[in-house]
């Protein structure tokens, strides 16, 4: 049972009205709040209407309440700065690392998981922005430092020839035709 | 994250510096393929950008002027905004599903031998 705060009749525990004098019970998620500006002001009403809301009791039983707390991950402010520089600079060495074969592999996958850190961050899911975020900053890391290694290994075979690992020349890749020396 | 822009613009200078001094590298991706990967052709353009030959540079790599220099642009606009205590500017999600189609269809094009499909893939120096 419950007790109206207006005047004091007992109600059932999931009543939304009292059955005395009909003031509305606050409920336990409330109305977002209106904003200033939008909301509705009696006052700039002229109150030659029939329903004149200002004289209703109930109204003010209605008046907005935080009592929701949202979630943690939901409809937060987040911040794209880090989740937008990721997203460029794996689109940056996806152009780059291409040509080692692989390198890209891991820039592109993370272009995906940079928008999908965006995208997240503009629903206001904070928490998901930030792991999403951060794949695609291991992925940006990951494509670079491949990319060199694989790059460096290519070319020390390449042009010096290194003991037991492969020169691709050997097996009729011939690119000097494609550059000039 | 200004390190990690910093790292970045440090090993592009590395590698370019080690292109300089070794000549222009070979392409793992065109030896063992025979195909053009869509960065194929930016050392060239580079090269050729920098003799002056903005036209035949262009057209060894669209891509790079189209978007690699704008990006080159964003990104310090990004390190100097963040530098500068101010927020840094973002990027709408739509640019990361347009970048990956960007990629895959101007890979993919360049690719398809006979004109007017093979202007995008690099040619040998002039």
């Amino acid at each position: 049972m419950k007790q109206c705060s207006q005047c004091g009749a007992a109600n059932s525990d999931d009543a939304l009205f009292c059955s005395q004098c009909g003031a509305r019970y606050e409920h336990e998620y409330s109305v977002p709040a209106v904003p200033e500006a939008d909301a509705w002001d009696p006052s700039r009403e002229s109150g030659d209407g029939i329903f004149s809301p200002a004289s209703d009791s109930h109204r003010q039983h209605e008046t907005p309440q935080s009592v929701y707390s949202p979630p943690v991950d939901a409809r937060q402010p987040v911040d794209r700065g880090n989740s937008a520089l990721w997203l460029a600079l794996n689109i940056a060495i996806a152009i780059l690392c291409c040509c080692t074969l692989v390198g890209s592999i891991p820039a592109i996958i993370g272009i995906v998981f940079a928008g999908m850190a965006i995208s997240k961050a503009n629903a206001g899911y904070a928490e998901t922005a930030r792991q999403y975020e951060r794949w695609a900053m291991i992925l940006f890391f990951a494509a670079l430092v491949l990319g060199i290694v694989i790059y460096v290994l290519f070319i020390a075979t390449g042009q010096f020839g290194l003991s037991n690992l492969p020169d691709f020349r050997d097996y009729g890749f011939d690119y000097s035709e494609w550059f000039d020396y | 994250m200004g390190w990690a822009a910093a790292l970045t613009a440090l090993s592009v200078l590395t590698g370019g510096i080690a292109a300089l001094a070794l000549g222009l590298p070979p392409c793992l991706f065109h030896s063992l393929t025979g195909l053009y990967c869509p960065g194929c052709g930016m050392t060239r353009a580079l090269r050729l950008a920098f003799r002056g030959n903005i036209w035949a540079s262009f057209g060894m790599n669209p891509l790079m002027y189209l978007i690699g220099i704008p990006l080159c642009l964003w990104l310090l606009v990004w390190v100097s905004r963040r530098l500068g205590g101010r927020p840094a500017p973002t990027l709408p999600a739509w640019a990361a599903w347009a970048a990956l189609a960007v990629l895959i269809v101007f890979t993919v094009l360049r690719n398809i031998p006979g004109p007017p499909f093979c202007w995008l893939a690099p040619g040998p120096l002039p």
